[in-house]
């Protein structure tokens, strides 16, 4: 009896979850230019125009190269802190991984802005780098923190041991400890891309009207228009992060990534 | 192969001192085992043989070469690792190939001689396994062979065995201390388990509180526990306090609550000195029924008597100092069989003849 109603209550919150997400792809198949749901009338004009869409085309670009560019330099800054504040010893070591964690703690608006009237002092005036910047900034917490608890749950005895085998120090963390903790660090990248990917508060301010990302440009594009092709847009997105999703899974094992 | 030599190694964690001017040294080819309870520093002297601990003070020289701050990865030292550290992302046969490949030998010889060391410890059917594919002795095999591949100067193990169930760790002990003896490795082994020690080494260190106690062969230190701390240790379980009333041949006298126990010690003691003694359970002598007024043993009541197999077990309260238990351990033979029929309220008489007895001061 707890069995069923448990399994009531997880299929409750996955239909709940994912829905929406069926909508948005049923909708995307519509021929009209408002949302219909008559299967007869379905069509795939929508996705032609989506993709024929400068914007549409455009922001995907930039959202996906943006997002892998942002990914692997805090998974390479955050391997870098991450283990100098798990195994050096110095003083402020604590307040440093405080400082390092605080941007999670700060409002996405409050940076957007700051950051902004930095890279307009400094004169940084390219959206692109601005928002590569932004997003390092946004995503690197994510990476130290995955690296400082892969690295504490790594018993030491196995880097100690390939010491005593004749490993220099940097062989030893390419060889070992690298690959050990591989499953923690990139999980910290997929949450960075992830993150990156969909962040909207912190981008609205560093995009401009010719360099923007994918939440930007539906939110532009919905301002003026309500037709399918959003939805079509949106169902790109969703069908390659679940393909995404599977080949790390396929590579990596997503699952221990997760779960641990 | 090679002696190992530590000069008044001193080793401190901030104010806290783990080893106190240690002094010890290993002969070519020799087997010594570290043995103390956790905490005396028997694996902090290891990890500073090994290099992956600095000494705070004093001197190690492996072949007759300073090594006291050569780092870890160019002392040619393999190591046995407790929790074994094998590679999980590696195969066996990579695992034992690893410390070949940091030394960058040729690829032909790699693979030679990891075959060869594989089929020492009888695992070259394993090689492409994942130490996460094979059982609890085989990875143990494993963390040997990969200590030894490469032909180092010492072996050293830090209580490899602790993870195995009795029957394979009393199997790996005799395997180990083949291996080391076909390799002619000079070795270092670390355990808490007297039994162990014993059945491994040549000759054994009993630390306490980062000093070590005594050094000597098993059968000596077995026989003459230097101190109190290494009688203990090595299975002396009765330890009683009394004065000498009698000089020589010695009398100690044990007082416990109101009565008093006599025991004949072999060596000459001047009256009224206070002592310790020690009375090995294997030791005593036992005999069934009550004691004559005229003979030396002493009358106890049994309390506990825990048949054994082979050995009889016995908890024994003097009738004398009821205070007081003594231990003992009767080996089952033609002699002694019904021992075995021993329960708790019988009467026996216990002895221990004088030349048995442990005499601290």
């Amino acid at each position: 009896m707890m069995r069923l109603l448990f399994l009531g209550l997880v299929s409750a919150i996955f239909i709940f979850v994912l829905l929406p997400l069926l909508v948005v792809v049923v909708v995307s198949f519509g021929s009209g230019m408002t949302i219909n749901l008559d299967p007869s009338t379905f069509t795939l004009k929508w996705y032609g125009v989506a993709v024929r869409s400068d914007l549409f085309r455009n922001a995907l670009v930039n959202s996906t190269l943006i997002g892998a560019a942002a990914a692997a330099l805090s998974t390479g800054l955050g391997l870098a802190a991450g283990f100098a504040i798990a195994r050096a010893h110095f003083l402020g070591r604590s307040s440093l991984e405080a400082l390092l964690l605080s941007p999670l703690a700060v409002p996405g608006i409050v940076i957007g802005i700051a950051l902004l009237m930095v890279f307009s002092t400094v004169g940084l005036r390219d959206a692109w780098w601005r928002l590569l910047l932004g997003h390092v900034l946004l995503t690197f917490p994510y990476c130290v923190r995955t690296v400082i608890a892969s690295l504490s749950r790594l018993d030491r005895s196995y880097e100690d041991a390939a010491a005593t085998l004749g490993a220099s120090r940097f062989a030893v963390f390419w060889r070992v400890t690298l690959p050990m903790i591989r499953p923690g660090v990139m999980a910290g990248a997929l949450f960075a891309f992830v993150i990156s990917f969909d962040n909207v508060p912190v981008s609205i301010f560093l995009a401009d009207a010719k360099t923007t990302t994918v939440p930007l440009a539906i939110m532009t594009y919905l301002e003026w228009n309500y037709d399918p092709s959003v939805a079509a847009a949106s169902s790109i997105v969703i069908i390659s992060m679940l393909t995404f999703a599977m080949v790390l899974e396929r590579l990596a094992g997503l699952k221990k990534v997760v779960g641990g | 192969m090679a002696e190992v030599r530590l000069e008044e190694i001193t080793k401190f964690y901030g104010s806290l001192k783990i080893i106190d001017k240690l002094n010890l040294g290993i002969g070519s080819g020799e087997f010594v085992t570290l043995l103390g309870p956790s905490g005396s520093g028997k694996t902090t002297t290891l990890k500073i043989v090994a290099g992956l601990e600095l000494p705070t003070s004093g001197k190690l020289s492996i072949g007759g070469q300073d090594m006291t701050r050569v780092p870890v990865n160019m002392r040619k030292i393999g190591m046995v690792f407790q929790n074994l550290a094998l590679f999980p992302h590696m195969t066996v046969a990579e695992n034992v190939a690893f410390g070949l490949r940091m030394r960058r030998l040729p690829r032909a010889r790699i693979e030679e001689d990891v075959a060869r060391a594989l089929d020492m410890v009888q695992l070259s059917r394993f090689s492409g396994r994942t130490p996460d594919q094979i059982s609890g002795g085989q990875q143990q095999r494993v963390a040997l062979a990969r200590a030894f591949v490469f032909n180092p100067s010492v072996l050293l193990l830090d209580e490899p065995l602790s993870a195995l169930d009795r029957k394979l760790r009393e199997e790996m002990q005799i395997e180990i201390r083949q291996l080391v003896q076909k390799l002619g490795l000079t070795a270092i082994f670390v355990t808490h388990d007297q039994e162990e020690a014993l059945t491994l080494s040549d000759r054994i260190a009993v630390m306490n509180n980062g000093l070590i106690e005594q050094c000597d062969t098993p059968a000596k230190l077995f026989r003459e526990p230097a101190t109190e701390f290494v009688a203990t240790f090595m299975g002396v379980s009765n330890m009683l306090g009394g004065r000498a009333t009698a000089g020589t041949p010695g009398v100690v006298e044990v007082a416990a609550g109101n009565g008093l126990l006599r025991f004949a010690v072999s060596r000459p003691l001047s009256t009224g000195r206070q002592v310790r003694l020690g009375l090995r359970p294997e030791d005593a002598i036992v005999e069934t029924g009550p004691v004559a007024p005229d003979n030396d043993r002493i009358a106890c009541r049994v309390e506990t008597a825990i048949f054994q197999g082979s050995v009889v077990a016995l908890g024994l309260r003097p009738m004398a100092a009821p205070d007081v238990v003594l231990h003992a351990r009767v080996t089952l033979g033609a002699t002694t069989e019904h021992m075995a029929e021993l329960k708790a309220g019988d009467m026996v008489g216990v002895g221990w003849r004088a030349n048995s007895v442990l005499v601290y001061e």
